[in-house]
C-alpha cells in the first residue's frame, strides 16, 4: 500500500475515534450503546451453550438451519492427532440423525433434566479405518458456547467399546491450549472414569466443573477459564458416549420386523460392539456368508428330523465369518429375528469351536418395551458358553434359538474345511 | 496517555478546521456529518435491539415451536426424516431472505428478495467417501436498488445466482490434501475465513478483487496446523464464461482461525472478463489485477480485532485496500455486532481517488431459523466529488 495513502486511511480511522469518543457527551452515548447492547444484545443468550442446558430441553424440537452448509466443519483431518499412535488409511464419516425420539433417549441415559440447544439434528461420527475397512476406533465434535471467548469445539475419541480414549479441544480461548497442554494427565483421569463419576465432576445439570471435578482432575490451581472450558469438555464427554452407544450399538428395527438399511461402516461398528472386548483387536475383516450358502445351510436345517430344529426361519437370518489374526479358523455371526411383543433383532458370536461366545441384541421394534427389551437380553445372555446340544427337545424356547444357530455355523464350518 | 494524545490531537484537527478534520485540504468529517453519524448509530443499535427483543421475549417463537412455524415446518420435518432413512448423508435447506436498503438522498427504498436451496452430500465409492457435493441455488429479485449489480438487466429483475456448486474431493483431507472442484470462494483474506454468504458484514473480496465466488478447481488443507488454499478459476464470476484468457490464480496460507490469534499472507492475479462489476460499481474497467494481502484476527474475551490489508495494481496503476473491523458477540456467537472501515484506493493521474466507508452492524440469531440483520453504512470519503451519504440495510432470513 502507497504509504502516503495508508497513512491517510489510518488518520480517517483514528479520527473516527478520537471524535467519537473525545466530548464527554459522545462517551455518554458510546458508553450508553455499549451498555445497552451488553444489558440487551449480549445477555439475551449470554452463555447461551450453558444456559440453554438449563432450558427444558422439550421445547427444542428441531435443528438448528441458521447456518449455511458450506460453513459446516469437516473434522477428518483431526484424525491424525487424535489417532496418531495407530495406523489407518482413510477416514469413513457416518451422518446420523438426533432426532426428538433419541434425544429423549440421551436424556433418560444421562438421567439429565435438560440439553444442550445444539444437540438435534445431523451429526458425524468419523471412523479411522484399516486398508480393510477395520474401524480402529471413532471420534466425534461438538461445538458449545464457552463463557467469554465464543464457542468452543471439543473431539472425543472413543474405542469400539465406547470407553473414552483421548480428546482435543479447540477455541479462540487461551485456556483451550492451557488444557491440551496437560492432555495427557488429563485422559487418564478420564479413561477410568464411568459415566456416575463423569457426573459428579459437574454441578447439577450444568457444564460447570464441580469442586470434585476440579479436585479429582488436579486443576484446583488452574485458573477460572480453564475450569470453564474443562466444564465442557466434561460435559460433552457425556453426552458423546451416550449418544454414541445409544447409536451405534443397536440397528433400526420396523415394527414389522425388518432392519433398515444401514450404512456399511454403522453394520461393521455392530459387529465390533457384538464381538467380546479381548476379540476385538484381532479381527482383520469381516466376510458376509453369501446368501446362496445362507440359503443352502437354512436348507439343511429345515430338512433335520428335528421338529425344533427344523422350523427356522430362514429369512429372517444373515450370517457373516469373522477372520482372526490369531487364528486360522473363522468366527461366525449370526443375525436372526425372534417374534414377542414387538420384533427383537439378535446377533450371535460362534467361536471355531462351535461355542457360543456372545449374543447382542441389535435393536426392537418401537412396539417392544426397554424393560421387555432388558428381560429379553439378560435370558438370552446367560446361554453363553453354550455348546451344541443334539436332539434338545425339553430346551426352553431361548435355548433352542442358540442350538438352531450353533446348527447354521456348525455347517458353515464344514464348508470351510 | 496515548488515549490523551488522541484527544489533543483531536481537538487540534476540530480547531483548526473550524468545521471538521482537514486531510489533504478537504474536511471529510464535519461535525454535521459527525452528529449525523453518532444519531443513526445509536438508532439503529436501538432499533435492532427492540427487534431482536420482542423475538426474543415470545419464548415459543425462539425455541421454533410457535403454531406458524410448526405449520410452516412440519412438512419439511418430516421430509428430513424420511430423507435420513433413504441417505443419511444428504441435507437440503431452503432460504429465504428480504433485504430493505435506504439510501440517504431521496432515492427510494431498495429491496432484495430471495429464495434458494442449499444441498449438502457425501459420495461414497466402495464403502468409502470421496467426495462432499454442495449446491447452492438462488433465485435473486432485486427492486429499485440505490445501485443495481451489472449482473441484472433492469433496476427490477430477477437472476438465477450460483452461490456454492462444487465437488470437494476431500478423502484424503487427514493427509493435509482436499481437491475441489466447481463454483467456490477465491481463497483471499479474511473472507476466506468467515461465513459471508447470505450476510450483510461483508469483507473486500468483492469490491477489491472483483469477484467473490468462481468456477475453477483448488487444492486445499491443513498441514501442521497451516491451513491454505490455492485455486486456478475462469475469473468470470457468477456464469462461466471463456472470453478471451481470463482467469483468476489466487492463494491464500494462514493459520486455523479458530485460534486466539489467527493470520494469513494471501495472493491474487487475475486477467477477469471485465464484464461483472462488483456490488456498487457501474463500470468494470480494470480487469487485469494483482493484489498481495495479509490479514489477521485477534480474540479476546467477547470481543475481536480484525484488520487486512492488501496492495496492487489494477492493469497499470498502484491500488490499494484496507479493513479494520471491531466486533462484539456473544459466547455462543449467536448475536454480533461489529464497526467497520474500509479503505480503498486507486493511483489516479495526480493524486489517489479514495473511498473510505464506516459499517456499523448487528446480527442476532433467533431460534433454529430465524436470522436477523442491520447495518448502516456512512460514507466518509468518495472518489471524485461524488456526494457522501448514508445507506441503512435490514435483512430477515429464514432458513429451515
Amino acid at each position: 500500500m502507497h504509504r502516503y495513502s495508508m497513512h491517510r486511511y489510518l488518520r480517517i480511522c483514528t479520527a473516527m475515534i478520537t471524535v467519537v469518543l473525545g466530548t464527554p457527551l459522545r462517551i455518554a452515548v458510546f458508553l450508553g450503546a455499549v451498555f445497552l447492547g451488553a444489558v440487551f444484545l449480549v445477555p439475551v443468550s449470554l452463555v447461551h451453550g450453558q444456559v440453554a442446558a438449563e432450558e427444558p430441553s422439550g421445547r427444542l424440537v428441531r435443528p438448528d438451519r441458521t447456518a449455511p452448509f458450506c460453513s459446516s466443519p469437516n473434522y477428518a483431518a483431526q484424525a491424525s492427532q487424535l489417532f496418531s499412535e495407530l495406523e489407518f488409511d482413510d477416514v469413513v464419516e457416518v451422518n446420523f440423525l438426533i432426532n426428538d425420539q433419541l434425544r429423549k433417549r440421551i436424556q433418560a441415559d444421562l438421567g439429565a433434566d435438560y440439553l444442550p440447544y445444539g444437540l438435534l439434528g445431523k451429526h458425524v461420527m468419523y471412523f479411522p479405518v484399516t486398508k480393510t475397512k477395520m474401524p480402529i476406533g471413532m471420534m466425534h465434535f461438538r461445538k458449545m458456547a464457552g463463557s467469554k471467548f465464543g464457542l468452543v469445539t471439543v473431539g472425543w475419541r472413543l474405542d469400539l467399546q465406547f470407553n473414552l480414549v483421548d480428546f482435543m479441544v479447540e477455541g479462540r480461548d487461551p485456556a483451550t491450549i492451557e488444557i491440551m497442554n496437560i492432555r495427557n494427565e488429563l485422559n487418564e483421569k478420564f479413561r477410568g472414569a464411568g459415566s456416575e463419576q463423569l457426573k459428579s465432576w459437574l454441578e447439577d445439570g450444568t457444564a460447570q466443573l464441580s469442586s470434585l471435578g476440579k479436585r479429582d482432575l488436579e486443576v484446583e490451581h488452574l485458573n477460572d477459564g480453564v475450569h470453564d472450558v474443562l466444564g465442557i469438555v466434561v460435559y460433552l464427554a457425556r453426552l458423546t458416549r451416550t449418544s454414541a452407544k445409544l447409536r451405534f450399538s443397536e440397528q433400526k428395527v420396523t415394527v414389522s420386523g425388518n432392519e433398515i438399511h444401514e450404512p456399511s461402516m454403522a453394520d461393521h461398528i455392530l459387529h465390533f460392539v457384538s464381538i467380546p472386548e479381548a476379540l476385538i483387536e484381532q479381527v482383520v475383516d469381516l466376510q458376509k456368508v453369501a446368501s446362496s450358502e445362507l440359503k443352502a445351510a437354512c436348507a439343511t436345517v429345515k430338512s433335520q428330523k428335528d421338529e425344533v430344529l427344523s422350523e427356522i426361519h430362514c429369512e429372517s437370518i444373515s450370517a457373516s465369518r469373522l477372520i482372526m489374526s490369531g487364528s486360522s479358523e473363522p468366527y461366525y455371526s449370526v443375525d436372526s429375528r425372534m417374534q414377542l411383543v414387538g420384533t427383537l433383532s439378535i446377533r450371535w458370536i460362534v467361536n471355531p469351536q462351535l461355542e457360543l461366545i456372545g449374543v447382542h441384541v441389535l435393536g426392537s421394534s418401537a412396539d417392544m418395551s426397554e424393560e421387555v427389551k432388558a428381560m429379553e437380553r439378560s435370558s438370552l445372555e446367560r446361554h453363553i458358553g453354550a455348546r451344541l446340544i443334539p436332539e434338545a427337545e425339553c430346551a426352553s424356547g431361548t435355548r433352542i434359538l442358540v442350538n438352531r444357530v450353533l446348527t447354521l455355523c456348525q455347517i458353515f464350518k464344514k464348508a470351510d474345511h | 496517555m496515548m488515549h490523551d494524545q488522541l484527544l489533543r490531537q483531536s481537538a487540534q484537527l476540530l480547531e483548526t478546521s473550524g468545521v471538521g478534520i482537514p486531510i489533504e485540504g478537504r474536511s471529510i468529517l464535519n461535525r454535521t456529518g459527525l452528529l449525523h453519524f453518532c444519531t443513526l448509530t445509536t438508532s439503529i443499535i436501538f432499533l435492532t435491539l427492540s427487534l431482536a427483543m420482542s423475538a426474543s421475549a415470545q419464548g415459543s417463537f425462539s425455541t421454533g415451536d410457535s403454531e406458524l412455524e410448526k405449520w410452516i415446518v412440519e412438512p419439511k420435518l418430516r421430509f428430513d426424516e424420511w430423507l435420513d432413512d433413504q441417505r443419511p448423508s444428504l441435507e437440503i435447506a431452503f432460504d429465504l431472505s428480504m433485504r430493505i436498503v435506504e439510501k440517504s438522498g431521496g432515492s427510494g427504498t431498495g429491496h432484495v428478495n430471495w429464495v434458494g436451496i442449499d444441498l449438502i452430500d457425501r459420495l461414497h465409492w466402495d464403502g468409502f467417501p470421496i467426495a462432499t457435493i454442495l449446491v447452492q441455488a438462488y433465485a435473486v429479485e432485486v427492486r429499485d436498488l440505490p445501485a443495481t449489480p451489472i449482473i441484472f438487466d433492469d433496476s427490477r429483475d430477477w437472476q438465477l445466482q450460483w452461490r456454492f456448486v462444487y465437488l470437494d474431493f476431500d478423502r484424503w483431507s487427514h493427509k493435509g490434501i482436499s481437491w475441489k472442484v466447481g463454483h467456490f470462494q477465491v481463497p483471499f483474506g479474511l473472507e476466506w475465513t468467515s461465513d459471508t454468504t447470505g450476510t450483510l458484514r461483508q469483507y473486500t473480496n468483492a469490491k477489491n478483487l472483483g469477484v467473490k465466488a468462481d468456477w475453477g478447481m483448488s487444492a486445499h488443507g491443513t498441514v501442521d496446523g497451516l491451513d491454505y488454499e490455492v485455486s486456478v478459476t475462469r475469473g468470470s464470476g457468477n456464469e462461466y464464461r471463456d472470453v478471451s484468457d481470463n482467469h483468476v490464480f489466487a492463494m491464500r496460507i494462514g493459520a486455523s482461525p479458530g485460534h486466539n490469534l489467527s493470520y494469513g499472507v494471501s495472493y491474487f492475479d487475475a486477467q477477469l472478463t471485465g464484464q461483472d462489476a462488483p456490488v456498487g460499481m457501474s463500470t468494470f474497467p480494470k480487469p487485469d489485477r494483482v493484489r498481495y494481502g495479509v490479514d489477521a484476527r485477534w480474540n479476546f474475551p467477547s470481543f475481536q480485532l480484525l484488520g487486512e490489508c492488501s496492495r496492487g495494481t489494477n492493469d497499470d496503476l498502484d491500488v490499494w485496500s484496507a479493513l479494520l473491523e471491531a466486533n462484539i458477540h456473544s459466547p455462543d456467537e449467536r448475536n454480533l455486532a461489529y464497526l467497520q472501515t474500509v479503505g480503498s484506493a486507486t493511483k489516479g493521474v495526480s493524486d489517489w481517488d479514495e473511498r473510505v466507508q464506516a459499517h456499523l452492524g448487528v446480527k442476532r440469531l433467533i431460534g433454529p431459523s430465524l436470522s436477523l440483520e442491520a447495518q448502516w453504512t456512512h460514507d466518509l470519503e468518495l472518489p471524485g466529488n461524488a456526494l457522501l451519504g448514508d445507506t441503512g440495510v435490514l435483512q430477515i432470513r429464514y432458513r429451515f
